[in-house]
């Protein structure tokens, strides 16, 4: 019985979502990330960690081409969404971003209801036919956020009345009401207290069933509690990225063993 | 060994001194708002006193029996209104027989008390309600503006001495009649709403037909500025490439709203009058002139309040995969709507007020005597605005004018006053939520 | 102390390692009760098994090693949770150690087989035996029910286990000193005897242990001590 756990929890072959080869960024002459490789896997929460402006967050925008938005920014390399090249001429970031969400480090619900927060999404992409269907949507997408409960009977409330964790998993709800393929979150939890943090990574290891789920944040325990796998960013490169038992137990690279032993910054 | 301690409850020099610093400081701020309040204070009761003179004005109530022979005589008559005059004369020495006034003066005299306008109003009557022939009507009618001037304390005797009109008898023949209850002052609602006058007969003047003027004008600059504000509020700020040349147009928008008043003038009256042939005096060309002045007001204080939507709702409507449009007009839009709303109410009423970018396109000098009949004429009739209607009045010879003048004011500031209450109530409306 | 973690996935680890350790315990428990009876009709069969046995105990100590390493790494337990941890760990190594001891003694079974039977010793034997397999019992039963009570009961057992001890002691110097052939088959029991007092021992450390995990100290009274063989000769 216990053979079938440890099987569980080794990375199943999983397969590979999105998958980056020599990556670049640049802010203007500044080469912020250099040469980057990876494989994100489907169904698998992958966590980015290292010290500040490392890159991991901007690496992260790459995947749903938010960096577009800034006029300095230029991206090379090639970054595919099951085969597909995300940054090939013919996409439209505008359509590429329903299908890869975002969730943001401070909770931002749009100051309108709760019922209008998750169903903007869904109005702007015609995801839905009748009030009737948008209901179904706003109510599945609620409790896939482990919301429902609490909001079920004030979905005309305001969404910034809620608690700092009901927001941020509002706005977890808002990011998988367009049915994405894939989850990006930029330090989801940083905003949060001790509680409304380990609810929001249970939610996370919950998602995990469905998408597939980039994380990228400064704690290493929360790395380490959430993730399958990690990738370690410093100074812009990739340095090792593996399993995540691996990593905290025997990681390859000393520069991984230095940052999280807490030896550098 | 001990150590000199410095206790806690004794105040050390420097502390001393900034207490003493702040002080003065709080010293010099009550002291400014003082002084601002006595000023505004003076103002206030200035206008006040001087303009609420303006709202009465000073009747005569006299029973007339419209008997259809008499009118008819008038009628048929050619110079009707004297003719009118008369009636209203013989109307008023019955009157003042029956409240026992003696009296030497004629006709023609005690008609001096009255406005120039007793006959055509009596006419004006007896045209719109000919069922009324055969009865007796009391009427109200405007006494002169001497007298007018005599009641409101303006005018006293020794004034009177080289007047063509009226002397020391009339008015003793007017304090018998207030006395009798003949003569009183009253609320004078034509003020209001009433048309402009000639010189010579200040006591029929109101600001009503300006009020229309201003009224349709300031219809003209809503609909223009706001829209034509925020659309070019909206590109700059969220569209427009960051190069050189916005950056050139964005300094010099900021420019065009520190331009003497006068220039949006000339510029009107060069395009829309010279080139355009638009109606002189219009309301729609005053409009379009002040929309111009009003242009960059909206446009800051639009940019204003897009810059004041917190960048994370802008992210998080993008992440979701709404389009630049979509953002500004379904989330970043309405969040700036209460500064919006501001800024544009506020250039409205800066525009209400101004007089100089008028001068020019002839708003001005011009005197409507009739209110506009439609809508069309409204906007195309030449007519004047409230200010400029102010202008002349204060311009003109006759202290009674002067008083409208400042009522005139008072009716301004009420407007002003009005709208700023629309701007508070609207922004409170669209209060922000986030 | 019932209570869930919000994350779900800690107590499904916590869960499972217990589950290791019950059942390390359980094949612990068989090898004792397996080997006491395989010396007590000299079963050279069964004590083979006994030895072989012993392979899936260590196997199952380093996979409790490993999977509380990933617990520490992962999840940085603190409290409660770390006490587990730790108790665990140690449960593991003196569960290793007792299959060890058990292990030693199916050895000397067969080297017994060869050589008679004394009955009094075989039958005190037995009942040690069956006295120390019932405290591993008591002592995995005390962990998973978080029962400092019964593991406490289980710190008192022990004099009896040495008592017993001691009674062996004295017999087998006396049948060594009756009948000197004897003397090899009566080492090989002693030892026999001396490995169960001392899994007696372990397993008194073992509950220790599991009432430092359940009140967060550890038991610092002496615990009652009935073992002087060491005395046995001194002149008086």
């Amino acid at each position: 019985m216990f053979d079938q756990r440890i099987a569980e929890r080794k990375t199943a072959m999983a397969e590979t979502k999105i998958a980056a080869r020599n990556v670049q960024v640049f802010y203007g002459e500044t080469h912020a990330i250099k040469d980057v490789n990876v494989d994100i896997a489907d169904k698998t929460v992958t966590a980015f960690i290292g010290p500040s402006g490392c890159g991991k967050s901007t690496f992260l925008r790459c995947i749903n081409r938010m960096n577009d938005t800034i006029d300095i920014c230029r991206v090379e390399g090639d970054i595919h969404l099951d085969g597909e090249d995300i940054y090939d001429a013919r996409v439209d970031p505008v359509q590429l971003r329903a299908k890869v969400g975002m969730v943001f480090q401070k909770p931002n619900p749009f100051p309108k209801s709760i019922y209008d927060n998750v169903a903007y999404g869904p109005r702007i992409h015609g995801l839905s036919r009748s009030k009737a269907d948008l209901d179904e949507i706003v109510e599945k997408a609620l409790r896939r956020a482990a919301l429902w409960g609490e909001v079920k009977d004030r979905l005309q409330a305001p969404g910034t009345g809620l608690s700092g964790g009901q927001q941020q998993r509002l706005c977890i709800a808002r990011a998988v009401a367009t049915e994405p393929e894939v989850l990006l979150m930029d330090e989801p939890c940083s905003a949060l207290d001790p509680i409304a943090t380990a609810q929001v990574e249970e939610l996370i290891d919950e998602l995990r069933a469905r998408y597939s789920v980039v994380i990228v944040t400064h704690s290493m325990q929360q790395a380490a509690r959430v993730s399958q796998k990690t990738a370690f960013f410093h100074l812009g490169n990739l340095v090792e990225f593996d399993d995540t038992d691996k990593i905290f137990t025997n990681p390859e690279d000393p520069r991984t063993e230095s940052y999280i032993s807490g030896r550098i910054g | 060994m001990s150590e000199t301690r410095k206790s806690l409850f004794t105040e050390d020099a420097q502390t001393k001194a900034r207490n003493r610093a702040e002080r003065r400081f709080k010293g010099y701020g009550v002291a400014a708002i003082a002084a601002g309040l006595f000023f505004l204070l003076a103002l206030l009761t200035t206008i006040v006193s001087n303009g609420t003179r303006a709202f009465t004005q000073t009747f005569l109530t006299v029973d007339i029996a419209l008997e259809q022979t008499v009118i008819d005589e008038a009628e048929a008559s050619f110079v009707k209104t004297s003719k009118y005059k008369a009636i209203v004369g013989a109307a008023m020495e019955a009157a003042l027989e029956k409240a026992a006034i003696p009296t030497d003066m004629d006709q023609a005299a005690l008609l001096k008390i009255l406005s120039e306008s007793a006959g055509s109003n009596l006419r004006e009557f007896v045209l719109a309600n000919e069922n009324a022939i055969g009865e007796t009507v009391s009427f109200n009618f405007l006494t002169s503006s001497r007298v007018d001037g005599y009641m409101k304390g303006r005018v006293v005797r020794a004034d009177l001495e080289r007047d063509k009109n009226l002397d020391a008898a009339h008015l003793d023949l007017v304090d018998q009649m207030i006395d009798a209850g003949l003569v009183e002052r009253k609320f004078n609602w034509d003020f209001i709403l009433g048309a402009d006058a000639s010189e010579s007969r200040p006591e029929q003047a109101g600001i009503g037909v300006s009020m229309l003027g201003s009224f349709f004008m300031m219809l003209v600059v809503i609909g223009l500025s706001l829209p034509l504000g925020v659309a070019a509020s909206i590109y700059l700020e969220e569209f427009a490439p960051k190069n050189r040349l916005v950056d050139l147009i964005e300094v010099n928008i900021a420019n065009l709203a520190a331009v003497p008043s006068i220039v949006f003038g000339i510029l009107g009256l060069a395009v829309f009058i010279q080139f355009a042939h638009l109606p002189q005096s219009a309301p729609l060309v005053g409009g379009l002139v002040l929309t111009l002045m009003t242009l960059p007001t909206v446009i800051i204080s639009t940019r204003a309040s897009l810059k004041s939507v917190p960048p994370s709702i802008r992210d998080a409507a993008l992440g979701i995969g709404a389009s630049k449009i979509q953002t500004v007009f379904h989330q970043v839009l309405p969040l700036a709507m209460p500064g919006i709303l501001t800024g544009a109410i506020i250039g409205v009423a800066q525009a209400l007020g101004e007089t100089a970018p008028l001068l020019l396109i002839g708003m001005v000098g011009y005197i409507a005597t009739n209110p506009p009949d439609g809508i069309v004429s409204g906007f195309m009739d030449p007519n004047s605005a409230m200010p400029a209607q102010i202008y002349e009045w204060a311009k003109r010879a006759d202290p009674a004018y002067y008083e409208r003048a400042w009522g005139g004011i008072l009716i301004l500031l009420a407007f002003l006053l009005v709208v700023n209450l629309a701007a508070i109530i609207l922004r409170r409306r669209f209060e922000r939520r986030w | 102390m019932n209570e869930q973690h919000i994350a779900s996935a800690y107590d499904r680890d916590l869960e499972e390692i217990q589950a290791l350790v019950t059942k390390m315990g359980g094949l612990v428990e068989e090898g004792i009760l397996k080997g006491s009876e395989a010396l007590q009709n000299r079963d050279v069969e069964m004590a083979e098994k006994v030895r072989a046995g012993d392979k899936a105990v260590d196997g199952l100590e380093m996979a409790i090693n490993e999977a509380c390493q990933r617990v520490i790494a992962l999840r940085a337990p603190v409290s409660s949770d770390l006490r587990t941890i730790l108790t665990v760990l140690r449960l593991a190594g003196s569960l290793e150690r007792l299959g060890d001891y058990a292990k030693n003694i199916a050895k000397r079974t067969v080297v017994l087989a060869e050589s008679g039977r004394l009955d009094e010793p075989n039958g005190a034997l037995r009942r040690m035996s069956r006295e120390v397999q019932e405290m591993l019992n008591d002592t995995l039963n005390a962990f998973v029910r978080r029962d400092a009570v019964l593991a406490e009961a289980v710190r008192q057992r022990d004099m009896e286990v040495d008592q017993m001890y001691n009674a062996l002691f004295r017999e087998l110097l006396t049948f060594m000193m009756e009948d000197p052939r004897k003397i090899t088959m009566c080492m090989h029991l002693h030892f026999v005897a001396k490995n169960t007092e001392r899994m007696g021992d372990l397993v008194t450390n073992m509950a220790e242990q599991v009432i430092y995990q359940v009140t967060g100290e550890m038991p610092d009274d002496v615990r009652p001590k009935a073992d002087d063989t060491a005395y046995v000769g001194k002149v008086e």
